[in-house]
């Protein structure tokens, strides 16, 4: 497991040692992400952004939630969609399938 | 779900082994089998009712009806099936109606499950048997067709049926099912080093669905983009430096592909000299006339029937050999020479 420290916050995260090469987000603070990129095995840098999350939201596109994967745990959708639970790694790429199928649609596109 | 009419394929003791590490008994699957028809049957007539193509086929001749539509093979498979369940008769060749269809239940879970939303797509239907042209595919609803254990049987029996081991060497996947075969494959055989197709546009997809359950690209696993016809073009490709897969194996994946010669052809081009080609297709047939009509409605084409298979084969110039066939589906092993 390899360490990486949050240059803003000081939050310390593991990544996974067979964790593939590229760049990824991953969630760290209330209003900030970190943006990772590892390349031939080791973490070459680490950045902060703003939380992608925070500032854009997804909501339930109700009609379609019945199209949600078996393997998704829509108890832990509806948590992370109504802001009782901080998104981690895993949890960004659920909601991103849920986005690529339709069952969850991005705040901001939802009001425009 | 092409799966379910798979039964028999490889013989018996292959497939009640394949069945029985899906967690599936014959029992459930017939259930589900008629319950799909019912369903499929109930809205197939809604759709043709509400489009009044219903009062054009009523009193009709078929070849005359068959002559005025640009997919007349749909035409055909809609009104097999309608006349297998004694909601259309022919009498003298003329076609009429004779009794609505019961409103279908559901018993089974993941029948229930891949069946949600699908009725709206039937209203494509008549369109699709007028213009020939299909609907596009929402890869939700093609996920969920794939998100049951029919899928797990799917692969259990091409992994047993053709001696697939873990030591069979890389895979080439021209058609993923979405990642499902890919999660398949992996619960079946471990480890087993992949190289999977997906669509273009749905790759996100396809990457999504497996990281979600763990199963990230690296060492053992590479998902590229292309259709089956190009999917072994393409792995040559992606396969610089680690040598072309030693197996490519379609899993009915020809309905999903523009051109199956090309698709076969492709597969072939794919893997390295001496390596082996592999084919499970459910064919077109009576029995699977609900799931023709589905795939349609998913987005694909229609099943093949044993002799388009065998046209496309033989225009793919390549040799083949049956390892096993029923009325409904058909397991071929495709040799790597030309003709």
């Amino acid at each position: 497991m390899r360490r990486v420290r949050c240059p803003k916050c000081g939050r310390v995260h593991e990544i996974p040692p067979d964790h593939p090469d590229g760049r990824f987000f991953l969630p760290c603070g209330e209003d900030h992400d970190l943006v990772i990129w590892v390349s031939g095995g080791m973490v070459r840098e680490v950045d902060v952004a703003e939380s992608v999350f925070a500032k854009v939201g997804f909501e339930l596109i109700p009609e379609r939630a019945p199209l949600t994967p078996s393997w998704v745990d829509m108890d832990r959708v509806r948590a992370l969609l109504s802001g009782r639970v901080r998104p981690s790694s895993e949890d960004i790429d659920v909601l991103m399938l849920l986005e690529e199928l339709g069952v969850v649609r991005r705040k901001a596109r939802a009001v425009t | 779900m092409f799966a379910l009419y798979t039964q028999g394929l490889f013989g018996r003791g292959t497939y009640s082994s394949a069945l029985r590490r899906a967690g599936l008994d014959g029992g459930e699957l017939k259930a589900a089998s008629k319950e799909l028809r019912s369903y499929v049957v109930y809205w197939v007539y809604a759709a043709l009712s509400d489009s009044g193509l219903l009062r054009e086929i009523e009193g009709n001749y078929r070849r005359r009806i068959r002559r005025s539509v640009r997919n007349p093979d749909l035409l055909d498979a809609i009104l097999d099936l309608l006349l297998d369940a004694n909601v259309l008769r022919s009498y003298q060749e003329i076609l009429s109606f004779e009794a609505e269809p019961d409103r279908p239940t559901m018993s089974t879970r993941w029948l229930k499950r891949a069946l949600i939303g699908l009725d709206d797509r039937f209203e494509r239907l008549a369109e699709d048997v007028r213009s020939g042209v299909g609907p596009p595919q929402d890869p939700a609803h093609t996920l969920a067709m794939y998100d049951n254990p029919l899928t797990l049987l799917e692969t259990g029996l091409a992994v047993e049926g053709f001696g697939l081991g873990a030591g069979a060497g890389t895979l080439l996947l021209p058609w993923s099912g979405l990642g499902e075969y890919v999660f398949s494959l992996r619960s079946l055989l471990g480890d087993v080093r992949v190289m999977a197709a997906a669509p273009p546009g749905l790759e996100r997809v396809v990457r999504l669905a497996l990281r979600t359950r763990g199963i990230y690209e690296g060492e053992t696993l590479a998902i590229f983009s292309a259709r089956p016809e190009v999917a072994g073009l393409e792995c040559l490709k992606q396969a610089e430096g680690t040598g072309p897969p030693e197996v490519a194996l379609l899993l009915n994946a020809i309905q999903w592909s523009l051109s199956p010669e090309a698709a076969v052809r492709s597969a072939v081009t794919g893997v390295r000299s001496g390596g082996r080609v592999y084919i499970l297709q459910t064919l077109r047939s009576r029995e699977s006339l609900p799931m023709v009509i589905l795939g349609r409605l998913l987005g694909g084409n229609l099943l093949p029937t044993w002799e388009e298979l065998e046209r496309s084969l033989r225009g793919a110039g390549v040799r083949w050999r049956v390892v096993s066939r029923t009325g409904s589906a058909v397991a071929l092993e495709v040799t790597t020479g030309v003709r």
